[in-house]
């Protein structure tokens, strides 16, 4: 039997009696979900895709006005329309969605916008923003506005004073023929790592949980899994059979592994379906960063097992260091909000690395390139744990 | 054939195996008797290569066991003193994954799990989980698990420890039908009656050392036609020697404040007769034992095995 085979014959049996244990999948699937949601839920969440919600209140009604709305459309703004009369007063058979709108930010268009544009009336656009609302989000929200409000005076002046012959003014349809003209000068914005937004909401709990949670249970589990083999005389007794002890432990290692990359996948695809975060839009940059996190957090597990003497002290060390590990490496909340020191510290930990990693795909929408630095310090993490787990551990 | 020369393994300053030898023919059951931290466990583990002794060696066939301990391993089971199994697996399960890492695979592995499931008499219950299982049904499993591959060689380390006598039963017939198949045994055990049942040939084991060894007959040859006796009562060691030191024939084997252990000697002394010469001592139960491996091993260690 070639040694790839006997090690892959270990793991999978790791693997199986991982999924056997219900309290385990518990633990590390139905949790993770809810501590994704939760979190979100509190750092802001409802923006999962980053859309400033913007409720419309259109008093006008003109052409000019729904010609206003329809370019912030294009703005990526989330719109709710709402009608005049729920502004006086608040509730009434609105639907939640409309009522959470009003209460955070309101455009208001005044009567008589469209008709006092075209005659030369100067009009006043309200853009009225309750306490609660998120101050970036307003800032966001008033961009928009400009640009859309730049685009559509743009057009009015392009189009003239109308038609000089008859008097008439500019009407909608020679408006809608220049609006859908492609752009002559585009604006492309994209994000480099100097001006780095915070990460808030879940694009900073989904990533910040998913490092935490696949770092407690791995290290936990793994390290209780072993102490366990330990304790029972079971890794003696594999001791006996015709494998080395460096098979033996690759087999732990490869285990622990594939049980964490099982519980990556799902909490992925949980992320995206069920939450619909965004994971960046490079597959290979994420299984970069995760392949080489879980390899660190497994090479981490199978250190403690080697180091405890019994299940329950595994279980204790896993979780002090998951804990700290955590905290350090950005998980709770934006490493940006420590001191520069503290955050240049953190990275001697696996967690600021792959929390870096995160935010280069997530926040930046950076590729590759961006996450060779973070995959490459996550290799040797599991590299010296690993070596460390295999000088530690005792088969007799 | 399994041979030991020589080995030693010191833990500190305890001697826990000191330098034993001994050879183990193909077919053969060879018993290592001894009472608990006599050395068994520790002689086990330096033959499987788990420990490194700190002196001698072991040879299987003409294989140098330290030198290619994985082609050792590979025709060898080891069935250990604790039972280690995966008590959330079923037991086809375990031994699935056993006969697995030993190589076996598809119809072959079904065949041998089956077969083996089948001699411990477990077949009924392949697919429970282990957890559900009695402690002699787990004993049994844990001794299939040394032996689903079909091994050249077994080391059985106390397998029937603390275990119903029927699944006892159960285990040394199977144990007898592995030799009788042509497999090398070593096993291990603290119960007399089971070495005298079971194995071909015997070591007595003390303190790291073989004190004696043979068949089961040249060993009681040692002991003669003796016969123990342990007179108990009060009386004071120091008069009881000089009183048995009278007797022809009869030989102390130890004193202690309440108990006197004697043996008769090849005069073939009655104990009644021995009774007799004592009457002045405060005798008040008296036991004997006819001659027994106990015997010797109180004669060679004055200690004994169930102590
Ligand atoms: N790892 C170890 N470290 C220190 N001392 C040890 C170790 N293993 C065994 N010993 C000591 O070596 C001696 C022999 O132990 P061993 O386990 O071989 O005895 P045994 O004959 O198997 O006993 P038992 O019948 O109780 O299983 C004992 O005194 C024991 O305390
Ligand atoms: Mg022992």
């Amino acid at each position: 039997m070639r040694p790839s085979q006997k090690i892959l014959r270990l793991a999978a049996n790791d693997l199986r009696l991982t999924l056997k244990d219900r309290a385990a999948l518990i633990w590390m699937l139905a949790l993770p979900l809810a501590f994704m949601w939760l979190f979100g839920q509190m750092g802001g969440g409802g923006n999962e895709d980053w859309r400033i919600t913007l409720g419309v209140e259109d008093r006008d009604g003109g052409w000019l006005a729904e010609a206003l709305v329809a370019e912030l459309d294009d703005e990526r703004l989330s719109l709710a329309h709402l009608l005049p009369s729920e502004t006086a007063s608040a509730g009434g058979d609105s639907t939640a969605d409309e009522k959470t709108e009003r209460k955070v930010r309101t455009l208001v268009i005044p009567e008589g916008f469209t008709e006092g544009v075209l005659v030369g009336d100067p009009q006043t656009l309200r853009l009225e923003t309750e306490p609660g609302a998120s101050a970036e989000f307003s800032v966001g929200a008033q961009m928009h506005l400009v640009r859309a409000v730049t685009r559509t005076l743009g057009r009015l002046v392009e189009l003239g004073p109308g038609n000089s012959a008859t008097g008439e003014p500019v009407g909608p349809e020679a408006f809608q023929a220049l609006a859908a003209r492609p752009d002559l000068v585009a604006l492309k914005v994209s994000t480099v790592g100097r001006g780095r937004p915070r990460p808030s909401g879940t694009a900073q709990s989904v990533p910040g949980t998913l490092t935490m949670i696949v770092l407690m249970m791995t290290v936990i589990y793994g390290g209780v899994f072993l102490a366990k083999e330990k304790e029972t005389g079971m890794l003696r007794r594999q001791a006996s059979l015709p494998v080395t002890r460096g098979e033996i432990f690759l087999g732990k290692l490869v285990g622990r592994l594939m049980v964490a990359g099982a519980q990556i996948l799902v909490l992925l695809l949980a992320g995206r379906f069920l939450f619909g975060v965004s994971w960046g839009n490079s597959p290979l940059g994420l299984f970069l960063v995760l392949g080489t996190y879980a390899f660190a957090v497994a090479g981490l597990s199978t250190l403690v097992g080697a180091l405890v003497s019994t299940p329950d002290q595994a279980s204790s060390l896993g979780w002090l260091l998951s804990m700290i590990l955590a905290a350090l490496g950005g998980c709770w909340w934006p490493s940006e909000i420590m001191p520069g020191w503290l955050r240049t510290a953190a990275h001697a930990f696996p967690t600021a690395w792959a929390m870096d990693g995160f935010h280069a795909l997530i926040s930046f929408g950076r590729g590759v390139d961006g996450v060779l630095l973070p995959a490459l310090a996550l290799v040797a993490f599991g590299v010296v744990f690993s070596l460390l787990g295999m000088r530690f551990l005792r088969y007799d | 054939m399994i041979q030991v020369e020589n080995l030693s393994k010191r833990f500190g300053d305890i001697r826990a195996v000191d330098g034993i030898s001994f050879r183990v023919e193909k077919g053969e059951i060879y018993g290592l008797l001894g009472p608990n931290g006599a050395g068994k466990t520790t002689t086990m583990s330096m033959m499987t290569g788990l420990l490194e002794p700190d002196e001698g060696r072991v040879r299987f066939r003409s294989l140098d066991v330290a030198a290619d301990p994985i082609a050792f391993r590979q025709q060898l089971g080891v069935v250990p003193q604790e039972i280690a199994l995966y008590e959330d697996l079923t037991a086809q399960e375990n031994l699935r994954f056993w006969g697995s890492l030993y190589g076996l695979g598809g119809k072959e592995l079904k065949r041998a799990v089956q077969e083996v499931l089948e001699m411990v008499g477990l077949s009924g219950r392949s697919l429970e989980p282990v957890k559900r299982f009695s402690g002699g049904m787990k004993r049994r499993l844990n001794l299939s698990l040394g032996l689903v591959h079909k091994p050249q060689a077994v080391l059985l380390d106390e397998p029937t420890v603390g275990i119903d006598p029927q699944a006892r039963v159960n285990i040394l017939e199977v144990v007898r039908q592995v030799a009788d198949a042509g497999t090398t045994v070593v096993y291990t055990t603290h119960y007399l009656e089971e070495a005298e049942g079971l194995c071909d040939r015997l070591g007595i084991m003390d303190h790291g050392q073989i004190l004696a060894e043979g068949t089961l007959d040249e060993l009681r040859a040692m002991v003669g036609e003796e016969e123990t006796v342990s007179l108990y009562g009060t009386f004071s060691p120091e008069q009881a020697k000089l009183r048995m030191e009278s007797i022809p024939g009869v030989h102390l084997i130890k004193v202690e404040p309440e108990r006197l252990v004697l043996g008769t000697g090849e005069s073939g002394r009655s104990a009644i007769d021995l009774l007799q010469k004592v009457s002045d001592l405060t005798v008040e139960r008296i036991s004997i034992q006819p001659p027994s491996l106990n015997g010797l091993f109180l004669k060679l260690t004055g200690r004994e095995l169930r102590d």
